[in-house]
């Protein structure tokens, strides 16, 4: 089933977690270290197989990471990328991996991310206060707490033009959070109630604290081949079946309408280039930075109709045992958040469709979505992974 | 000027009758003569069509509340005292959407749809920021 438009089938080999949570006293370099060897062992791979290395790092973070990070690893890679799109790199690390494949610079790649943000307290948005993008000279003198302002403003526009209520909301980070409760490795597993959300302190208006991401430290790694190695190899190979990405603006005050995402652009590139549709898709992965963010994508990528996800996710039709398996990690929300969560949707997409998943594993998974935003709803990338 | 104890905008040299304008009390934007639409942020050509053929030109800056946010902490200490205040995105009718706080009124009352007016206001000496009030009896 590999996809119709490559001439060489790309999968995904291995995937690894470092260290999550709160690990004060370990580098960012070190957390990369740990979950790099972690999934090249996952693959069955040595260290001397990898040859392309992509890495992404946040704000100022690394200065140019994929060397950094290749020196640190003692790896001379034939193909380096650093792409940074925030959130949705790693969706787009694997589709440049699987470019890099097909047109032969490399055979096995490894993408990783690392953040100790939690153990910096580096989730400030004063640190933003200084950037030198352009958009930036023109909202910062306003305070806008960014960039939570952002998401509360498109949530905030959903509610206007289409009746959406906090409680909605609140259906997506209570169903996230029984989510967690079934991994464990979920920073946050306590139950959470609707009217715990609504009782939350306003973080920026209208989003509530439990609407909002949590700040941890971690990292991760995914090894991407060639279908055909992958195949010799320790795991069953997860097949890249589609891939599109793009982006649409920076800064929020340039995006052209806040209740619809680029998103509505990449699903369908993604889909038609995996040759399914919505409806087929088995297990569901969508960065969920904030709540809204995960509704303005289900509806962006045709799961429903514009509009419509609050009556989507209503009656926690989200959450385990329900009839959309979504963000079954337990997402930013519940599991980690270490920055950028974008690798942790394509971890977990993996571990369903080996059926690795425990207690949270969907019956038969065989055709998963992970699909990473970056910035304020800037950049999307959507990824569709299926079972050999 | 970085002893200012506020967040002062970062100034380039495309965007500086921009400021110059708002300095003299005046909403200057630029206007591309070849797609026939303003723009906003100012850049040195037109970011729709690439053409040159642009000019600035003052224009009236009244427009709609498109959407809003209060800030429940500030993201830096020189807002804190303001607190609450609207952090909005505001469509000016001459088609560009911009950036501002909506002053000289309740929080609470501020909605989408809502027509406001600019209102340049002095952040301190020779800084100025273009912000929105509700029109009279504006209510959306
Ligand atoms: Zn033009």
């Amino acid at each position: 089933m590999a996809s119709q438009h490559s001439s060489q089938g790309i999968a995904i080999a291995g995937v690894a977690e470092s260290d999550l949570g709160s690990v004060p006293g370990k580098t960012i370099f070190q957390l990369q270290m740990e979950a790099a060897k972690a999934a090249i062992e996952d693959a069955g791979l040595e260290k001397s197989d990898i040859d392309g290395v992509l890495t992404a790092a946040p704000f100022n973070s690394m200065h140019m990471p994929s060397m950094a990070l290749s020196e640190y690893l003692g790896i001379q890679p034939s193909y380096s990328d650093s792409t940074i799109t925030g959130g949705s790199s790693f969706e787009t690390h694997v589709g440049h991996a699987m470019a890099a494949i097909q047109a032969g610079l490399c055979t096995t790649c490894l993408i990783t991310y690392g953040s100790t943000q939690k153990s910096d307290r580096s989730r400030n948005p004063q640190g933003t206060y200084g950037n030198p993008e352009p958009p930036w000279q023109f909202e910062a003198p306003y305070g806008p707490p960014l960039p939570l302002a952002a998401y509360a403003m498109a949530a905030r526009r959903h509610m206007y033009e289409f009746g959406t209520t906090s409680e909605q909301l609140a259906e997506i980070a209570v169903a996230t959070r029984k989510w967690a409760a079934l991994n464990p490795k979920a920073y946050t597993r306590d139950p959470l109630s609707i009217d715990d959300v609504m009782n939350s302190p306003i973080v920026t208006d209208p989003l509530h604290r439990y609407d909002c991401c949590l700040v941890t430290d971690g990292g991760g790694a995914v090894i991407v081949t060639s279908l055909e190695r992958a195949r010799d190899l320790k795991k069953r190979p997860v097949v890249v079946l589609g891939f599109a990405d793009t982006h649409s603006h920076m800064g929020i005050s340039q995006m052209p309408d806040l209740v619809r995402t680029a998103a509505g652009i990449t699903g369908p590139k993604a889909f038609g280039m995996a040759g399914v549709k919505p409806s087929d898709i088995d297990v569901t992965q969508i960065y969920d930075s904030f709540t809204i963010t995960v509704m303005l994508c289900l509806e962006d990528l045709g799961f429903c109709a514009k509009g419509e996800a609050g009556a989507f996710v209503s009656g926690q039709r989200t959450a385990p045992g329900g009839e959309f398996a979504l963000n079954t990690s337990g997402g930013g929300l519940s599991y980690c958040h270490p920055g950028m969560f974008g690798i942790f949707l394509i971890i977990e997409a993996v571990r369903q469709l080996r059926g690795e998943c425990g207690d949270r594993q969907i019956p038969s998974a065989n055709l998963a979505l992970a699909h990473g935003v970056g910035g304020v709803l800037s950049s999307h990338a959507t990824l569709i992974l299926g079972g050999e | 000027m970085s002893e200012s104890p506020n967040v002062l905008p970062t100034y380039s040299g495309e965007a500086e009758p921009y400021w110059q304008g708002l300095r003299e009390g005046e909403v200057r934007l630029q206007y591309c003569k070849s797609c026939e639409t303003y723009q906003f942020y100012p850049r040195p050509i037109c970011a729709g069509c690439w053409s040159d053929d642009i000019e600035w030109r003052a224009v009236e800056a009244s427009g709609t509340v498109y959407s809003f946010s209060v800030p429940g902490f500030a993201p830096h200490p020189s807002f804190k005292a303001r607190m609450p205040y609207v952090v909005a995105l505001v469509d000016l009718d001459v088609g560009v959407r911009i950036m501002g706080n909506i002053v000289d009124c309740d929080p609470d009352t501020v909605t989408i749809g809502m027509r406001v007016d600019p209102v340049i206001s002095e952040i301190e000496e020779g800084h100025s920021l273009l912000n929105f009030k509700p029109q009279q009896g504006a209510q959306a």
